[in-house]
């Protein structure tokens, strides 16, 4: 079964798409949330590839890791971290192109039912086009909603 | 490779203790202007640049200053400044940075001073990486708008067998140009670009942050560094 | 590892396994994620083809072992979805779905 890393700008969400994401999959699937950079200060938003490498690595299975990120260097920070991974790691990894929610949520249940790392992205992919508010439909029975 | 002996009638080699130096100055320049580097990105951004950049080279900063800092040969210095800025500034730039000097780092092996022209090799090898890692072409509105020209201005200058500190103006004032000419065009990549042409009229943050790269290495380098101040740096 | 994902089977006259199966969508806010997962997870238990269409938004039809495609349906409160199933377990698999859309403590309404 494929694990799944979340990355994010902000821990708290990454945390919560992992939490709408494990109801989908019943707590069948690891999934690694990640996000934030930390200094003296404390926690801001931002994305650290480091922390993005540990969380693959924590995530780590052979059947592979499926990673979504929300935008910009969550993105760059995800490419950056594949590149300290050894390439037979590397290969079972991928960056998807989904939206954070809707492709988390989709992937998890997809890979709670054993879907190869390739089919779960490609799923979680086409949340990118899934229409979420209904347009008014011409309805030639006249039901009303 | 290892030989330190300049090339192309330049004559100058440029020992690991310049580049720290350089970084150094490249360092405290990013903090002191961290407010400036800020308010470019509260324009086209999310005016976290300065904040990201200023974060990240501090750490640089104690990073060179520390006496255990790995000083022996350019190739580790850069390498151990990529993982820092890596993992320390937390925007798009950490990566971007990070891969310049992490591929710089890999062009120049285990040499404790570099030529000119090694110099600009391991420059275009940061630029390439930068441009790969961000998808971005000059014109794009980025950091590769100041790096790309100077790092051109500066394999041309050593070409035409300049001496070092007129090749390094050469190259910081081909930067400043290309920092510049950002605030004429629309962003394509990065944040900025959700304002399309919106963003024309402000200058690039990280496009400025990369000419201050230039505008110290024109400084510092330039002038031959007198021996270690400090014994304990030698390892 | 990769489930295979055959061909929607079609309503209307197929072989003698195929059937199909008229569903309303009782919940008040439509067909819920978590509903989508029962469907999903219960599909995939079965060999059969299982197709699903919205026939009041002419939606479909979609494959029922896929969430991507049932999040598709656009399933309302009130909306009828057709199930067709098609292969040696078709019927079981009707069944096992029906109930689903059952209301809670309501049996499954009859074919
Ligand atoms: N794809 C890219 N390629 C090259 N440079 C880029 C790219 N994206 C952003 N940049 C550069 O990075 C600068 C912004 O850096 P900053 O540290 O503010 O990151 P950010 O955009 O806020 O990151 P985040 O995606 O985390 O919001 C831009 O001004 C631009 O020069
Ligand atoms: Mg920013």
């Amino acid at each position: 079964m494929i694990a799944i890393v979340i990355v994010s700008h902000s821990r708290c969400l990454a945390e919560g798409v992992r939490e709408v994401a494990d109801q989908m999959a019943s707590g069948q699937v690891t999934i690694v949330p990640v996000g934030g950079v930390q200094d003296q200060e404390g926690t801001h938003l931002g994305t650290d590839p480091m922390a993005v490498l540990q969380a693959i690595q924590d995530a780590w299975t052979p059947d592979g890791v499926l990673i979504l990120a929300d935008l910009g260097s969550a993105i760059l920070s995800a490419e950056t971290a594949l590149e300290f991974l050894p390439p037979e790691q590397r290969r079972r990894c991928r960056i998807s192109n989904a939206p954070l929610v809707e492709g988390a949520i989709v992937a998890a249940l997809e890979a709670s039912l054993g879907g190869s790392l390739d089919a779960v992205n490609a799923a979680a992919e086409g949340t990118g086009s899934l229409v979420k508010v209904a347009r008014p439909h011409p309805d030639p029975r006249g039901s009303t909603p | 490779m290892g030989q330190q002996n300049g090339q192309a009638g330049n004559g100058q080699a440029i020992s690991v203790e310049q580049i720290r130096r350089w970084l150094l100055a490249y360092a405290h320049r990013i903090i002191e202007q961290e407010e400036y580097l800020t308010a470019l990105d509260a324009d086209i951004g999310d005016a976290d640049h300065g904040t990201n950049m200023r974060r990240g080279l501090e750490k640089v900063k104690e990073r060179l200053e520390d006496p255990d800092c790995p000083c022996n040969s350019v190739g580790s210095l850069l390498r151990s400044v990529a993982m820092t800025l890596i993992s320390a500034v937390g925007g798009a730039a950490g990566p971007l940075y990070g891969t310049f000097f992490l591929r710089a780092a890999t062009s120049c092996n285990n040499s404790p001073a570099i030529t000119p022209a090694q110099f600009a090799a391991m420059l275009r090898q940061g630029l390439e990486g930068v441009k790969q890692r961000g998808k971005a072409h000059l014109d794009d509105k980025t950091m590769v708008d100041s790096i790309q020209p100077a790092v051109e201005a500066l394999e041309a200058a050593i070409g035409q067998h300049k001496d070092l500190r007129q090749a390094l103006h050469e190259a910081a004032e081909a930067a400043r140009r290309g920092m510049e000419h950002t605030a004429e065009i629309p962003a394509r990549k990065g944040r900025a670009s959700y304002l399309g042409p919106r963003s024309i009229g402000h200058q690039d943050p990280g496009a400025t942050s990369a000419y201050y790269l230039f505008e110290t290495a024109a400084q510092v380098l330039a002038t031959p560094a007198h021996r270690r101040e400090s014994p304990s740096r030698h390892r | 590892m990769s489930r295979p994902r055959p061909p929607h089977p079609q309503p209307g006259p197929e072989g003698p396994a195929s059937c199909s199966r008229t569903v309303t969508v009782q919940e008040p806010m439509g067909l819920h994620l978590r509903t989508g997962k029962a469907i999903v997870q219960t599909a995939n238990r079965f060999q059969a083809r299982i197709a699903i269409r919205n026939l009041d938004q002419d939606v479909g039809p979609v494959d029922a072992k896929s969430i991507l495609q049932i999040m598709q349906l656009q399933a309302r409160q009130g909306h009828r979805l057709e199930l067709v199933a098609q292969g040696p377990d078709a019927r079981p698999a009707l069944e096992a779905l029906a109930q689903i859309f059952a209301q809670p403590g309501e049996p499954a309404p009859p074919s």
